[in-house]
């Protein structure tokens, strides 16, 4: 009977919600989980528009050969700044954005563990993005170096140096607040009898996750500082001519650089291990298989690293190891793989959007996953690396995988978030059209690699313009779709059929035993939960 | 619904082919002209169809289920969640896999670090180049010859890609991958590389040598190569390294032996001619013809050609304090660089006469009325 | 004080144990960075 407590506890408050009032009090000084949840997914869809314009710049300069548009100086700024903004603006908050709205609905709890920090760690963010974006403006423009910030180059751009290491030790600590709430809240506030091994994937996913965001934020912030220290103090820690060592900075940047890509996965595979259950009606197979990939995944991060470095001239038994232990990762990331087809295998699909997102999620993410293998082997990433390859790469694994189970969790949620269904028709389009540009936008550019076109150039041999050409066209329409993509949610936003709580025939799970939209708050009481409700709630 | 699958497969199958077609149409990784970059070449096919072997028999179930076990054909799901054997399977099958591509790469990246010849010898060099990167160009040394020469973007190139230049790039021959002079190397022959950078990070790669190296500034990275046959290879820069890394191509001219010899003979006859140079006492309009020439390929990809500059990272020599004020400060600007900027210390990368003649330019043009004239001996004076 | 605002508090004061904990770790992650490069320097 804890079901009916669940539900009726809830159904009391719904009517009296208090929810703050006046836009300070109920934004700027929240402390509810979902409002929170919500700032961080405006805020990383806000981001993923001006990356998502900067990269329009770079296909618009590549779209013939020649300089027709931008100098290369401002090219370079356009890629590092599109980097950035990527990666720490857009996926990674998005990410935090939906584990603000989802894990405490996920396992019953009120709210974040630390409600207060939580506050904190979204509002550092638009100051470390205004921060970081206000030296477009400044002389010398923004960083030039790469996101990759290496020295010695990154340090020839002028005072845009100590923007860009306050920026990235701000979005650090936002970061790290960020997980040790998560970590705090998953370990502490699951409802009574809620055990590790009932906790939906996605929740399994965002712990792990969040202890590798504690173990090697801090390691870039460390990086980052030397930098500053080398620019501005006279010290040499990575300046050759003073005794440092450039290279070491490439090897502490990767140990944060290697999990860093996995921050940005595993919740995606979170997100997409809730989805594919709920429409093929069907409980995700393997569940204990799928932690054990997850941590297997997080642990090999940490050993892999120097394979974004093997031209850089390691002893050759370096070299095997690093090929050796980035091989290895091929095989949990099979295990996740195969057991999504076998949870599909046998189900009663059907094809909303979140399930599509999710179904081209799981064939593209592979992939860039196939690339990921090839580009382990030391000897033929002599040839790959630095070249359009890569770019196609991880543009498949960050693009078509995590922004994909984004915008898939998007569709799948916003029911609960809003109260309304999003149009289905225009989800559909929103996904053919999305799924058919990114693939004429990164497929030629595995070609283009292949031919020898490096990355991060301005400008390129005639050899290159046929497949530059289709990549541009191809950038420009998925662009588009996104911009679809926010009419599409403002539309829900505001109105639209009413969504029930259940929302999915078939999905399992405690954030569909709430009405929806969800109320301000949820499982007030803290009392146990129905298990039966629970996706993962009566076996293990 | 029906329409949309259709799609999907078309999707599906056209990504497949696509990745095939490649291997024909030349759109696929260079098989190159060395016995690495042949294996290299090999193993990339062998990897590749093994993840298209994969990926016909992973999407191939996934396609399957999603016709067949579809709602809308009143299929009932099943509940099965979870089942070791298969875990087991699918865990154990893709190491064996791994194993299987693992072992000719561990051979090859042996081949590549560790070269030995067939009797498990350590391979004898013939010859060592050294390769070192500047922003934006390279300078090659033959350390068994005792002359070395800067290689930078082939003037048509350069011209074309300003921009609004005005120049289609397509009537550009070898657009950005020619240089003003090629690296020369000859044939069959083992050929050692010591790579280092000046001043940031490079990375030299000519694909058809299949490998590249990073040029880290502090650091002197080895690699080797021998060329099977003589033609022009051409590479780019593949680590970034500011403005203008898309702008030093590497070119490689590979001659039979006895060409190469023969190259080499002219190459130390003119290096004589210029150590003849340097002690003439050279005229002003000499000085300058020279300078324009030396300032256009070195100075203007920073300077402009105007002497504009790009403030503030590359400062204006138009009416600049040091350009007009005491020859001997500009010289030693010039001969040591400037540490932590992209001004870089030409003293070892230009002649003498070089250098002279481009400082006799720059103080007598774009305005600047220094007036005087700088000789190749005054420079090499403050070089000792 | 009723039972259920009891374990309310627990676990609030749970959560900010485990906080300050995690929050060392990342400290001393930190430091590790530093103390190797510095180390490596000189």
């Amino acid at each position: 009977m804890s079901h009916d407590i669940t539900h009726d506890g809830v159904a009391d408050h719904h009517d009296h919600d208090h929810k703050p009032k006046g836009f300070v009090k109920r934004w700027l000084m929240t402390t509810n989980h979902k409002d929170i949840g919500t700032l961080y997914l405006i805020f990383a869809f806000a981001m993923f528009i001006l990356g998502g314009a900067m990269a329009m710049i770079i296909r618009l300069e590549l779209f013939q050969p020649g300089l027709q548009f931008v100098e290369p100086d401002f090219f370079n700024q356009m890629t590092t700044m599109h980097a950035l903004i990527m990666v720490f603006g857009a996926v990674m908050p998005a990410f935090v954005g939906l584990a603000n709205w989802m894990i405490p609905m996920m396992i019953g709890a009120p709210d974040m563990a630390l409600p207060r920090m939580n506050n904190w760690s979204f509002w550092i963010l638009p100051f470390a993005f205004a921060l970081l974006s206000s030296t477009l403006f400044m002389e010398g423009g923004a960083p030039a170096g790469g996101w990759t910030m290496y020295p010695p180059l990154v340090l020839q751009g002028g005072h845009n140096v100590a923007y860009l290491v306050f920026a990235v030790h701000l979005m650090g600590i936002s970061s790290i607040m960020g997980a040790i709430n998560v970590i705090a809240t998953i370990m502490n506030m699951r409802a009574p009898n809620v055990g590790y091994l009932n906790m939906p994937l996605f929740v399994w996913t965002w712990l792990i996750t969040a202890f590798l965001l504690i173990a090697v934020m801090p390691v870039l912030a460390g990086a980052v500082t030397m930098l500053l220290t080398d620019r501005y103090f006279d010290t040499s820690f990575f300046n050759a001519a003073g005794g440092g060592d450039p290279v070491l900075f490439q090897h502490i940047f990767w140990f944060f650089g290697h999990p860093e890509v996995y921050i940005m996965i595993l919740p995606a595979f979170g997100v997409v291990s809730e989805i594919i259950p709920t429409f093929a009606r069907k409980p995700l197979f393997g569940y204990v298989s799928m932690v054990y990939a997850t941590a297997a995944i997080a642990f090999l991060s940490f050993i892999v690293w120097a394979h974004h470095m093997f031209s850089v001239g390691m002893p050759l038994g370096a070299e095997l190891y690093f090929m050796y232990a980035t091989m290895m990762i091929a095989v949990p990331t099979g295990v996740k793989i195969f057991n999504w087809v076998a949870t599909m295998w046998k189900g009663s699909m059907t094809f909303e959007t979140p399930m599509l997102f999710s179904l081209a999620f799981v064939i593209l993410f592979t992939i860039g996953g196939f690339s990921g293998v090839m580009m382990a082997l030391a000897p033929v990433d002599l040839q790959y690396h630095d070249t359009y390859f890569i770019v196609a790469h991880f543009h498949y694994v960050l693009v078509t995988g995590a922004v994909f189970a984004i915008i898939a969790g998007v569709y799948y949620w916003i029911p609960k978030w809003s109260g309304h269904m999003y149009n289905e028709r225009l989800g559909k389009i929103h996904f053919w059209w999305s799924t058919i540009s990114v693939n004429v936008l990164f497929f030629p550019q595995h070609f283009l690699g292949l031919a020898g076109m490096p990355r991060r150039i301005p400008d390129y041999s005639t050899q290159f313009a046929e497949f530059n050409m289709w990549s541009s066209i191809g950038g420009f329409a998925f662009g588009l779709a996104q911009v679809f993509f926010i009419y599409i949610v403002w539309k829900t936003v505001r109105g639209g059929e009413k969504a029930t709580g259940q929302v999915w025939e078939g999905a399992k799970g405690l954030e569909w035993t709430v009405p929806s939209p969800a109320p301000h708050h949820t499982f007030e009481d803290f009392g146990p939960v129905d298990l039966d409700k629970m996706a993962h709630g009566k076996t293990h | 619904m029906k329409k949309a699958q259709m799609k999907f497969m078309m999707l599906i199958s056209g990504l497949l082919a696509a990745t095939m077609a490649s291997a024909e149409y030349g759109l696929n990784l260079r098989k190159g002209v060395t016995e690495y970059s042949e294996a290299a070449y090999g193993m990339h096919t062998f990897t590749l169809w093994i993840c298209i072997v994969i990926g016909v028999i992973v999407f191939g179930a996934m396609i399957v289920s999603i016709f067949a076990h579809r709602k809308s054909k009143g299929v009932k799901a099943e509940q099965f969640s979870h089942s070791l054997k298969a875990e087991v399977v699918w865990t154990i099958i893709p190491i064996l896999i791994l194993v299987v591509i693992a072992i000719p790469a561990t051979k090859a990246l042996i081949k590549m670090e560790n070269p030995t010849t067939d009797d498990g010898k350590p391979m004898k060099m013939d010859m060592t180049i050294k390769v070192t990167g500047y922003q934006w160009k390279w300078r090659y040394d033959y350390l068994d010859e005792g002359f070395g020469f800067l290689s930078t973007l082939a003037k048509e190139s350069n011209l074309a890609r300003q921009k609004g230049s005005g120049i289609d790039p397509s009537t550009v021959e070898n657009y950005l991958l020619d240089v003003d002079k090629p690296l020369v190397l000859p044939a069959n022959t083992n050929i050692r590389f010591l790579l280092t950078a000046d001043d940031v990070i490079h990375a030299w790669w000519v694909p058809d040598f299949g490998w590249k190296r990073d040029a880290i500034p502090g650091y002197v990275n080895e690699a080797w190569t021998n060329i099977k046959t003589p033609g022009t290879y051409r590479g780019q820069c593949a680590e970034l390294c500011g403005k203008d890394h898309g702008f030093m191509p590497i070119v490689v001219e590979v001659l039979s032996k006895e060409d190469y010899a023969t190259w080499v003979a002219e190459q130390k006859g003119e290096q004589a001619e210029e150590a003849v140079l340097v002690e003439t006492e050279w005229n002003k309009e000499n000085l300058m013809a020279r300078g324009e020439e030396v300032y256009n390929a070195q100075c203007a990809v920073c300077h402009q050609a105007t002497g504009a500059g790009m403030p503030p990272a590359f400062p204006a020599l138009a009416g600049s304090e040091l350009v007009n004020g005491p020859a001997a400060d500009q010289i030693n600007l010039i001969l040591n660089g400037k540490p932590g900027t992209a001004m870089q210390a030409f003293g070892n990368l230009l002649s003498e006469t070089d250098i002279a003649a481009a400082i006799t330019y720059t103080r007598n043009s774009f305005g600047n009325t220094a007036g005087d004239i700088v000789q190749p001996a005054e420079v090499k004076s403050m070089k000792q | 004080m009723n039972q259920e605002e009891k374990r309310i508090q627990e676990q609030r004061k749970a959560a900010r144990k485990t906080a300050v904990i995690l929050a060392v770790i990342a400290v001393g992650f930190f430091s590790w960075a530093v103390y190797i490069v510095v180390k490596h320097a000189t």
